[in-house]
């Protein structure tokens, strides 16, 4: 299980939310992931429940997008670390943002393997150094590697 | 089993928080033997259409919905605050037990 090497943008670099979301979808298009109405779905479910995080000590920010959606053909993950951070709003405090720098979009039709993946991802963000190590990943391959390292 | 208490977890999307949340609570549980209790995970959207079945919500992102069963906040299953998660499970047991 792992995220495949085309859906990880490393530095990426977006004008807003929406360019960023707008590119990661257009990743999972390309895979055929997902139809191209995905991104209505993902900004609408953003805009009522956000997804941004920081979890405390953690030395970067990250959101999670992700919709129940129709327009998902295959299940599967999109992961981007960003050139300079991009405002989401807080799940725990939806009226406040953060500045997210690693962001994971996930397309789930029906199994749970992806969700596992991302759960377990995202439990691993409450040590400090896992958030750097992503961020530090120089390509798609040192990126997935150091997930999993980190699940080991 | 008309006496098998419902908790239903759920977020925004009804996939990933809940899901985390409701894995959480289910191994809590596990580990304390605690029995006879159905944890499902889903939608905000769905509360109303199992509104006469819960007896607890757990919302894994912020929700001020007002019900007549309690609504407990499990953000920590997602933040990986393990304090939070207690007290989370704590006040489940509590209600549980009420």
């Amino acid at each position: 299980m792992h995220i495949e090497d085309k859906l990880i943008c490393i530095g990426l670099e977006a004008a807003d939310r929406t360019d960023l979301l707008r590119q990661m979808v257009a990743r999972l298009v390309s895979g055929n992931y997902v139809t191209e109405d995905f991104l209505r779905d993902i900004e609408a479910r953003e805009v009522e429940y956000p997804t941004g995080l920081r979890i405390e000590n953690a030395p970067y920010a990250f959101a999670i997008p992700h919709a129940h959606s129709a327009c998902v053909l295959k299940d599967g993950i999109c992961a981007a670390t960003l050139k300079t951070p991009i405002e989401f709003g807080r799940m725990d405090e939806p009226e406040l943002t953060v500045g997210a720098s690693i962001v994971f979009m996930l397309a789930a039709k029906d199994s749970d393997l992806h969700l596992e993946l991302l759960s377990d991802i995202v439990k691993l963000f409450s040590d400090a150094g896992f958030a750097q190590a992503l961020m530090d990943a120089k390509n798609p391959d040192a990126f997935n590697r150091r997930i999993r390292d980190a699940l080991r | 089993m008309a006496d098998r208490k419902f908790i239903f977890v759920c977020c925004g999307a009804g996939k990933l928080t809940s899901f985390m949340c409701a894995e959480g609570i289910r191994k809590a549980f596990r580990e304390r033997r605690i029995k006879g209790v159905n944890i499902q995970h889903g939608m905000m959207g769905d509360i109303t259409r199992y509104k006469d079945k819960i007896d607890i919500l757990v919302c894994s992102t912020n929700y001020k919905g007002e019900h007549s069963f309690p609504v407990i906040n499990g953000i920590s299953y997602v933040t990986g605050d393990e304090a939070g998660q207690e007290k989370v499970v704590v006040q489940l047991i509590e209600l549980l037990n009420g």
